[in-house]
């Protein structure tokens, strides 16, 4: 899968958002969508973050519907612990920042911004600082609920390598 | 009243209730990096129940309230991390820290060695 490839499919993305972004859900809308989508993708060129192949792409998008479907729990599940902290009266919280790994072996540094990206939305955690793609340093609003930080880093990678066709 | 009417009511109240808490944590907490919890997350769902209130309550709005709504959940999480980057870069102490692993930003190699 070329250059060409990686145009269509990301072009097929963007159109999508295209629709969304102008309100016109049709097969008209898609094209325009799709021509500008083009152009675009073209002019940026093509930075490989992402491998697809053709074999491996329902794998692909069914863990990407499952990431985000895990994604959107998360983020309804951190919504309501943090309200929950704030109404209290007696503010239960012990702040802190740890370090955690991104276990990425590459260093890539796209795994690197999407698993922060993911951790900001998740339960009271908070993406401060990066030591390269190596290190996240995260603020906790409870340092107790982060021990699992590590084992949840490990799942994330595992689900974005798979999205991004690296395993 | 409809039923759609009815679920646009209450995700729109859902939406307003979750922002008013949003803004009771900005207030409540005590330092920037907390502030930064109840600001940003908080307001999310907030927003989100807004959007879905106004997707149902609204004609042909849902495909943009949804594009807004992924866009949100996109750009959100960038805007408090590089506010919190932005305070501790620039000295903001915690008003209680309970354990802080990271070294003084001089200490990191990401600045220097990188291309």
């Amino acid at each position: 899968m070329g250059r060409v490839a990686y145009i269509v499919s990301m072009s097929v993305l963007l159109s999508i958002v295209w629709m969304g972004a102008t309100a016109r859900v049709n097969l008209e809308g898609f094209f325009v969508g799709f021509v500008v989508s083009v152009l675009v993708v073209s002019l940026i060129g093509t930075r490989k973050s992402a491998t697809v192949q053709l074999t491996r792409l329902p794998r692909q998008v069914f863990s990407l519907i499952g990431y985000v479907l895990h994604s959107f729990i998360e983020i309804t599940r951190s919504s309501f612990d943090v309200a929950r902290r704030v109404l209290d009266p007696k503010l239960p919280m012990q702040p802190g920042i740890i370090a955690v790994p991104t276990q990425d072996e590459d260093l890539d540094e796209t795994i690197a911004a999407l698993s922060a990206h993911a951790i900001t939305i998740t339960p009271g955690q908070l993406a401060v600082e990066f030591d390269g793609a190596k290190i996240m340093y995260i603020h906790c609003l409870d340092i107790a609920s982060a021990q699992t930080a590590d084992q949840e880093q490990a799942a994330r990678l595992k689900m974005l390598r798979t999205i991004l066709g690296k395993a | 009243m409809e039923l759609r009417e009815l679920l646009g009511l209450a995700a729109l109240y859902f939406g307003i209730a979750f922002s008013v808490i949003g803004v009771i944590g900005m207030m409540r907490l005590p330092d920037v990096y907390t502030r930064l919890h109840a600001s940003g997350k908080v307001s999310t769902l907030g927003l989100w129940g807004i959007l879905l209130g106004a997707a149902l309550l609204l004609d042909g709005v849902f495909p943009r309230a949804l594009a807004l709504a992924v866009f949100l959940v996109l750009v959100q999480p960038i805007a408090s991390h590089a506010i919190a980057a932005a305070a501790r870069r620039s000295g903001v102490p915690m008003a209680h820290s309970f354990r802080d692993d990271m070294p003084p930003i001089d200490n990191l190699s990401s600045e220097a060695e990188q291309p």
